[in-house]
């Protein structure tokens, strides 16, 4: 595995790269969308072009044939850095509405953002590049973010799919809003509760499922329908292939058969479960021994009859949170990040971190993995 | 504080020194004698566990529910084996004690949340006990 790091020097509580922009979040409320493409191709003269590829757009990269500017950055160990003068000088910098002492989770999808502090959510309008200009003096915007409170309960977990949006919320519950592939200029998601209380959701067209606790996984009833929305190019490199179906409603709590077969294969391994990880065709199980178990539980999307568990491997220590690449899992432990890789635990960022995350759905984003650390957001751009 | 007695079930140790408080480390929080009780890591001496709910109550590390809570500075040092970061020290009402207490982790047990009022406590002030990383990872139910 070949990587190269650009990193974006400052004290950022989350980030999150959507349109053009690394989105970056500071503890004072800002939030800076720093254009990642035009600092490369100012501030880097000749590996402007191959750092573009890399860190701005995915899509003008043959992963089997890189080309030899690609090639020769992916050095062992390589980074760039990019001080804070010039994350302010290639930034377009906004005021949140709202104070905050923690940002809890953030995404952006079809061309919103939500995130969650720890009294609420809200939404904005995701900007392009077209939708800023820079005057020669300074930037500037010519739309607001159209920022709003969208729920008063704290999201732990946004997930974003099949043109709905879930928010799991400990407690307060799992939330889920639809139609969040429209493409209305003011539309704005409307949550309703759908369980009791949720440590992790995942989409499925027939199903979604739910963490009723931390080691406690239901299914509800779900329907959806053939996606009638037609997006833009602009959304499609942001989005990944657009979902051919979009969920429509949430019904109760089923598939009581299936969570006992998924239960009794977990009771079968003899050892207690500390920890459940939702993937959209998978669950993770972390064991208090310290090991670890994929169930896998779905079939061409759907809910599987016939759920089977895989051969335990080590856990890389506590894990305490996931998410998804391309190139494997990652999971955040306590004092350094993961990638799941070949069948082993390779060490990713070697530090905490606020925040790490992939961008599985995303065209121009695929390779690239965000860790938001004290000091520094990595942008981690990889490759085989 | 000093050992006051070797009972049946646990060592009992006083008194605190704000509340004049005593306290009882639990054999079934030392040693897998119970089902579904947490243990404290085998790096956690026994003194030093009644240490922490001395931290804790001279600090007044106490949430809305009358429960006391401990974390190290900036939850670096590891109290479970279970991975666990943070004590927890459930109300008690008689007077001196003993109160008990004992490693907990939200990603296992949902029941333990750290409340706002403690995140909020640990974080504040001119010398924090956590940093904004820290409590973020509180708040979000990561520790």
């Amino acid at each position: 595995m070949r990587r190269i790091s650009l990193r974006l020097h400052g004290a950022y509580v989350e980030a999150y790269l959507y349109f053009d922009f690394a989105w970056l979040i500071s503890k004072d409320g800002l939030i800076r969308a720093f254009d990642i493409e035009e600092y490369c191709s100012k501030r880097l003269n000749g590996s402007g072009n191959a750092a573009s590829k890399l860190f701005a757009n995915n899509q003008r990269i043959t992963p089997e044939n890189l080309d030899p500017e690609v090639n020769r950055l992916l050095k062992p160990q390589s980074s760039i850095d990019v001080s804070e003068n010039d994350i302010e000088r290639f930034s377009y910098t906004f005021k949140s509405l709202f104070d905050f002492k923690s940002i809890l989770d953030f995404r952006f999808y079809y061309g919103r953002a939500f995130y969650s502090t720890e009294k609420s959510i809200q939404q904005f309008t995701a900007q392009g590049r077209d939708d800023l200009e820079f005057n020669g003096i300074g930037r500037t915007v010519k739309q607001p973010l159209h920022e709003r409170l969208v729920s008063d309960s704290a999201c732990r977990q946004f997930q974003c799919r099949y043109g709905a949006v879930s928010a799991a919320c400990g407690r307060d519950g799992g939330l889920i809003g639809f139609g969040a592939n429209s493409d209305e200029s003011n539309w704005e998601i409307e949550f309703g509760k759908f369980a009791a209380q949720s440590y992790g959701i995942e989409l499925n067209p027939d199903a979604i499922s739910n963490l009723h606790t931390p080691t406690e996984v239901e299914f509800y009833r779900a329907q959806s329908s053939r996606a009638t929305a037609d997006i833009s190019n602009k959304l499609k490199s942001e989005e990944g292939r657009p979902d051919k179906l979009e969920l429509t409603t949430v019904g109760e709590r089923s598939y009581e058969e299936q969570t006992k077969l998924i239960a009794n294969l977990v009771r079968q391994v003899g050892q207690a479960p500390k920890r459940i990880f939702l993937f959209k065709s998978t669950l993770w199980i972390e064991f208090e021994n310290g090991t670890m178990r994929r169930v896998v539980a779905t079939e061409a999307d759907k809910v599987s009859d016939n759920p089977t568990i895989t051969q335990s491997f080590a856990a890389p220590g506590r894990i305490l949170a996931t998410s998804l690449t391309s190139i494997g899992v990652i999971a955040e432990g306590d004092d350094q990040v993961f990638l799941w890789k070949n069948k082993r635990w390779h060490v990713l960022v070697d530090d905490q971190v606020h925040s790490v995350r992939g961008y599985m759905n995303s065209r121009r984003y695929r390779n690239v993995v965000t860790a938001v650390r004290r000091d520094q957001v990595e942008l981690i751009s990889l490759f085989n | 504080m000093n050992r006051l007695a070797a009972e049946s079930d646990g060592i009992v140790f006083g008194f605190t020194s704000r509340n004049a408080r005593t306290y009882k480390s639990m054999n079934y929080h030392r040693h897998k004698i119970k089902k579904n009780k947490t243990l404290w890591s085998p790096t956690v001496a026994v003194t030093e566990e009644a240490g922490f709910f001395n931290a804790s109550d001279d600090s007044v590390w106490s949430c809305h529910a009358g429960n006391h809570w401990w974390v190290s500075e900036n939850a670096v040092r590891v109290i479970g084996q279970l991975g666990e970061r943070v004590a927890f020290f459930p109300r008690c009402d008689n007077h001196p004690g003993p109160w008990h207490g004992y490693p907990v982790s939200v990603t296992n047990d949902e029941h333990y949340e750290v409340p706002e009022e403690i995140i909020s406590e640990w974080e504040s002030g001119k010398n924090p006990h956590i940093d904004d990383l820290v409590a973020g990872r509180m708040r979000k139910f990561k520790i």
